[in-house]
């Protein structure tokens, strides 16, 4: 094979790639020049919650401030995945968790000998809130109040 | 060194590939300014150069593809239709001498072209043509164009390549004859 056969070869390769942009053209232009505006959310977090597995848990809301009651089974207690904190914005957000009343550790995650109450959780992601109550008082009610800081 | 009917495809391909681009947005334009729609206008969005349409609701959208595609349907069928006529009536092999006459008596002696560049022509613009009917069920589908769009698209594009395999039939016969 010369170089006169393979400098052939590639032209007409060229040629006929050339050929299919032009024709792919229009069509993947038309595909992508309208489009519809989606809803854009302005909230920088999502709270769902899970307490419907755990009874005896209540979670409410006022404002940016949550708050959970909730009645102890043992002395000690810990409620896994009580809550899912998302991250539904486009970039990564640094999430922190501030107890502004109660006595018991809220935190993110859900091992309670590794309790982080600050995240940078990237878009889309989501993490467990858990509660560890072992302040060893006989079950009544208790109440802790939160929210989220976004840095 | 490149095949001949490569570089004639390629020739061919950039008028009907502008039409279609062209259509495309004065179609979304026409319908925008005809019923009002409300609209943003983004740029150094598409392939970070061109800009982008974006409308506020999904009706919106709707009617503006649907009416865009139609306008870009149009344009193909229209370029296929002329090509196809050119074909039949004025196809230089062919051609009835009454009509050349006539053609040449009108000074319209242009239209009158040989097998190579007509066939070349129709199929560039056949290809054009069914590759916008597949555009406009893909976007059936997706529910993002009215589906009469399609069907009649479809239609029309079934009945212009049965007069195109008449013409090379046609053609093919003649040939065979000689």
């Amino acid at each position: 094979m010369n170089l006169k056969n393979i400098l052939a070869f590639l032209a007409n390769f060229s040629g006929i790639v050339v050929l299919i942009l032009i024709i792919a053209l229009p069509f993947l232009l038309a595909n992508r020049i309208v489009k519809v505006a989606g809803v854009k959310t302005t909230v920088p977090y999502l709270i769902s919650s899970q307490i419907e597995y755990f009874p005896n848990v209540s979670l409410s809301q006022e404002g940016q401030i949550y708050s959970l009651t909730y009645s102890k089974t043992s002395p000690s207690q810990l409620f896994q995945s009580l809550l899912i904190l998302t991250n539904p914005t486009g970039s990564t957000q640094n999430y922190n968790l501030v107890t502004v009343n109660g006595q018991d550790q809220l935190f993110l995650g859900v091992d309670p000998k590794n309790q982080i109450i600050k995240i940078a959780l990237p878009s889309g992601a989501s993490t467990p809130i858990s509660l560890l109550s072992d302040d060893h008082k006989s079950s009544q009610k208790s109440k802790l109040d939160f929210s989220i800081g976004v840095d | 060194m490149v095949v001949s009917s490569v570089t004639k495809l390629i020739d061919e391909a950039i008028l009907p590939a502008s039409a279609l681009i062209l259509a495309k947005v004065a179609g979304l334009v026409l319908v925008i300014l005809a019923l009002k729609l409300p609209y943003q206008f983004e740029l150094g969005t598409l392939f970070k150069v061109l800009p982008v349409i974006k409308f506020e609701n999904a009706q919106d959208y709707l009617i503006a593809e649907s009416y865009s595609n139609l306008a870009m349907f149009t344009a193909a069928a229209a370029g296929a239709f002329f090509v196809l006529i050119r074909a039949h009536f004025f196809h230089s092999s062919h051609i009835n001498p009454k009509m050349h006459s006539k053609l040449i008596s009108f000074n319209i002696e242009w239209l009158l072209a040989p097998s190579y560049h007509l066939y070349h022509q129709a199929l560039i613009w056949l290809i054009y043509l069914w590759l916008t009917v597949g555009f406009l069920i893909v976007h059936t589908l997706t529910k993002s164009t009215y589906p009469q769009i399609a069907i009649a698209g479809f239609v029309i594009a079934v009945n212009f390549s049965w007069v195109f395999a008449l013409d090379v039939q046609k053609e093919i016969n003649l040939t065979s004859e000689i």
